[in-house]
């Protein structure tokens, strides 16, 4: 009877242990979301996240005096996450746009991208303008919920759109012939075009701005703004630039 | 990738730590499911018809309903029980980690509990009425007599548990946790796609020793309680 007791007061402390173990979330912690996938945002190396985006927010952290926590999740659970307070702040290379100002508040834009498209290296699809991929002989691929299926959606309803849920997605069914072009941000499809063979042939210029997100009316926005600011017109800044974007 | 070594490596640590994860919040929610289906079977079998039907709503809920709409609930869903009341300020909110293994451990107490019930009842009610004409208390009688035994009829069906468990702890990504399955997909962004099945087959085959690992554990533990010549001796 004795030896039960102190078996089920054991399991009871261990259960207790793994969970208080997982349960602390410091008040001085800032609750990172974001979405590995998107190189050079952000993107997992050695099993830790990491990346631009996510290099910007430990010196946002630092300057706010916070340390930085970070939560991979698909992209569009995001908005929902930030909006509930289960995270602080978004950093995912997401655009602000009008639709997403409705529901999340922005910071100032840190960063400006345009939207390309990517084919196949070697394919001879004679694409030569956004326009001509208002084709219905085409197959595009885009990210869900990105501003890339959004262009597409409103420019180019006459392809055959597809959507995914990973980027890598799509590069995939690109040389698997199951698609003719992907429409995605720029600098990764730069990236892209580095490591696949895949060809980079036009720019769509949308000049997106990213900024950071924050739930409606977060007391947190001028602060992050006024961090931003400060990290933006530092050394750093500099030299995360140069780090992920070799120049 | 240049460097294929570095890349073997990076990626080994990956999943390594992965591994690590999806481990604790499997043993983590079997822990907790094993804590509370032991009342939880008990108190079907013995309780009062209150108490029965009580325990009956919370095995019906939690076996009925998929596991990752109780991991979304556990979650998301918690935080948004203020607006039930009126007050959409009011949130329960569950970090990641607890937010899993709650999930888990809660649903695994659901089927574990039944698993207990099915080996309570297989026990010869002459235990019970043995252990009572020696003089033991009610109580006694089933927790220390009965519910012993039980334990060990129940191995069969927790080895199956650990592994529906196991199996079951992908699912956790949905709720930031780095999982194993994770850090295999954060491996296939990262060679931009070069590799895939080189990726997956390695992490299903982890799964599978894992799995394979734990039913030895169970078989060993199994091996250790058996008691030849007595009346609940397995064939």
């Amino acid at each position: 009877m004795k030896k039960l007791v102190a078996v089920v007061l054991v399991l009871c402390v261990v259960s207790g242990a793994l969970f208080a173990g997982g349960a602390q979330e410091g008040k001085d912690e800032l609750v990172v979301g974001t979405s590995a996938g998107f190189r050079t945002f952000e993107y997992r190396e050695m099993g830790e996240v990491t990346g631009f985006d996510i290099d910007l927010m430990k010196a946002i952290g630092e300057e706010m005096g916070r340390e930085i926590v970070v939560r991979d999740m698909d992209f569009d659970a995001l908005i929902e996450a930030v909006s509930t307070g289960t995270i602080d702040v978004v950093a995912a290379g997401m655009t602000i746009t009008d639709e997403r100002k409705e529901r999340v508040d922005f910071t100032e834009a840190y960063f400006v991208a345009d939207q390309a498209a990517l084919v196949r290296e070697g394919s001879d699809l004679n694409l030569n303008s956004p326009s001509d991929l208002n084709s219905s002989d085409l197959t595009i691929g885009v990210q869900n919920d990105t501003t890339g299926a959004f262009w597409v959606d409103e420019n180019a309803s006459n392809a055959k759109i597809q959507k995914y849920g990973k980027y890598i997605e799509t590069i995939q069914d690109l040389e698997n012939r199951n698609l003719d072009v992907i429409v995605l941000d720029k600098p990764v499809a730069e990236a892209f075009e580095k490591n696949r063979p895949t060809e980079m042939i036009f720019v769509i210029p949308t000049d997106e701005a990213y900024g950071l997100a924050v739930k409606k009316g977060s007391p947190m926005l001028d602060d992050l703004n006024s961090a931003l600011k400060k990290v933006k017109n530092s050394d750093t800044w500099d030299a995360l630039i140069k780090e992920y974007f070799g120049s | 990738m240049e460097d294929l070594g570095q890349f073997l490596l990076y990626s080994a640590i990956a999943v390594g730590k992965g591994a690590l994860v999806t481990i604790v919040v499997t043993v983590a929610s079997l822990l907790l499911g094993f804590v509370l289906a032991v009342p939880l079977s008990i108190g079907r079998t013995y309780g009062n018809r209150p108490i029965q039907f009580l325990i009956q709503l919370y095995e019906g809920f939690f076996r009925g309903t998929p596991h990752i709409v109780t991991l979304f609930i556990f979650y998301f869903g918690l935080r948004h029980v203020g607006e039930l009341f009126g007050n959409p300020a009011f949130q329960i909110a569950i970090p990641p980690f607890p937010a899993a293994v709650l999930a888990l451990g809660i649903t695994s107490s659901a089927y574990q509990s039944l698993i207990f019930r099915s080996s309570i009842q297989a026990i010869s009610r002459d235990q019970y009425n043995a252990a009572r004409s020696l003089g033991m208390g009610r109580w006694q009688a089933i927790l220390t007599i009965v519910f012993v035994q039980a334990l060990r009829l129940s191995i069969p069906g927790l080895t199956n548990e650990a592994t529906i468990v196991l199996k079951d702890s992908p699912i956790t990504y949905l709720v930031a946790i780095p999982e194993m399955l994770t850090q295999a997909r954060g491996i296939i962004d990262s060679a931009m796609g070069k590799v895939f099945f080189e990726v997956l087959i390695p992490v299903s085959l982890i799964y599978f020793g894992l799995f394979v690992l734990s039913n030895k554990l169970f078989e060993m533990l199994d091996e250790k309680l058996k008691i030849p010549g007595f009346e609940l001796e397995r064939r």
